[in-house]
């Protein structure tokens, strides 16, 4: 699709979090049946417990990092915690789901207490198994940097969906 | 609110920071400033100002702060004794400049009196503005409106992410559909093609048997 009507560019997720980058790997993320798909909006109550996670890809020995952050912590007009690191899993195999791999940083549940936030998967595919050390904290975090310091390359996917406080009015219907 | 709001006019040109509740016009607060004799008299009615004129202005708005009353006005005239509250000296002048140049002084002094009268209301006043001229009141509301279009601007990225989706998806699925028809038609072509083909083939190979398949036979089906 062209790059304007790019869901992740409008979004703004490629430009805050990534660069733009070549999709190539499937990414299905899925809150009980829901699926995540790009600027859908999810209540906190949602997104409770980690979503269950498939990949694509074909070889089994190719592995996968997944990433998850909040760009727009604490609030979106004024992000100054940005990136806050929700769930970091490495040493996915292809075409398996999250559950295979390396849980680094545990799944924390998206509370946004100001705004409408992003919460934003990516996935990188790795050169090979590797420890990957969690950061010390989770705000702050820099998906760039990240991938980077691990020569994880451009991401392979991305979704990203919409969340605000629970009894909050804004945002519209997917 | 009290003095009413201007829509942001800066008004005295020897005011550095611009106060924008104030209405006043082009040149009061030189005048007043005249009157009272605190400053040189060489006023200017553009910023550039002698230093010492700008710096008085500045210490006395800048003097709320500091909660003193003296300072600027400790040379000043017979009003410097009055100035002792500070906030309410920095609102007066404002409000006094309101009034014309000619009545400057006199205005000013009745204000203050007014003022002296109900200090709370004034500081309290006064504490909201001097912290807004601190910031330069023009750049607060500068600083609230960009954020407003920030915040205007992701909502509409958002409307147009949604769209899009919906729109991907619409379009997708209407491809789909296509490919499908199209799909389908290739299929009934193909298989008229062969029909042809095979038509043609027979033709071809054995022209005798033809006509006997195309040829059209009378049968009796009366009697008579």
């Amino acid at each position: 699709m062209p790059r304007d009507r790019d869901p992740l560019v409008v979004g703004r997720v490629i430009g805050d979090v990534l660069d733009p980058f070549t999709r190539s790997i499937g990414l299905r993320a899925t809150y009980n049946n829901k699926e995540v798909n790009n600027g859908c909006e999810f209540k906190p109550s949602q997104v409770v417990n980690q979503p269950r996670v498939d990949i694509g890809g074909d070889d089994l020995r190719t592995f996968y990092t997944l990433v998850m952050v909040d760009p727009d912590a604490p609030s979106p007009s004024d992000p100054n915690l940005r990136e806050y690191l929700h769930w970091l899993v490495t040493d996915i195999p292809a075409t398996t789901g999250v559950s295979f791999g390396q849980e680094v940083v545990c799944y924390e549940n998206p509370q946004p207490f100001m705004g409408i936030h992003r919460f934003v998967f990516v996935l990188f595919r790795q050169l090979g198994r590797q420890t990957v050390y969690p950061p010390g904290w989770r705000q702050n975090f820099n998906t760039r940097y990240f991938a980077e310091l691990y020569n994880l390359g451009s991401p392979v996917a991305a979704v990203y969906f919409n969340c605000q406080r629970e009894s909050g009015s804004g945002g519209r219907r997917c | 609110m009290w003095p009413p709001p201007s829509s942001g006019h800066k008004n005295t040109s020897s005011n550095p920071k611009p106060s924008s509740p104030c209405l006043c016009p082009k040149k009061s607060m030189d005048d007043v400033w005249k009157g009272m004799s605190l400053s040189s008299p060489n006023h200017n009615h553009n910023r550039r100002t002698a230093a010492g004129d700008a710096l008085n202005l500045q210490d006395i708005l800048a003097c709320p702060s500091t909660k003193k009353g003296d300072g600027p006005f400790s040379g000043g005239g017979a009003a410097a004794g009055h100035l002792a509250p500070t906030p309410a000296t920095a609102l007066s002048l404002r409000i006094s400049s309101h009034d014309d140049d000619g009545g400057g002084r006199p205005y000013f002094m009745s204000c203050l009196e007014d003022l002296s009268s109900s200090p709370d209301l004034f500081s309290s006043l006064h504490k909201k503005k001097g912290s807004e001229n601190e910031d330069n009141s023009g750049n607060w509301r500068h600083k609230r409106m960009m954020k407003n279009r920030e915040s205007a601007a992701r909502s509409r990225s958002r409307k147009q992410a949604s769209l899009s989706h919906s729109r991907n998806t619409a379009y997708a699925n209407g491809l789909e559909m296509e490919v499908a028809r199209l799909m389908d038609e290739n299929d009934k072509l193909r298989t008229q093609l062969e029909k042809v083909n095979i038509l043609t083939h027979f033709k071809a190979a054995a022209a005798d048997e033809l006509p006997k398949k195309n040829t059209l036979h009378r049968t009796l089906t009366a009697p008579f």
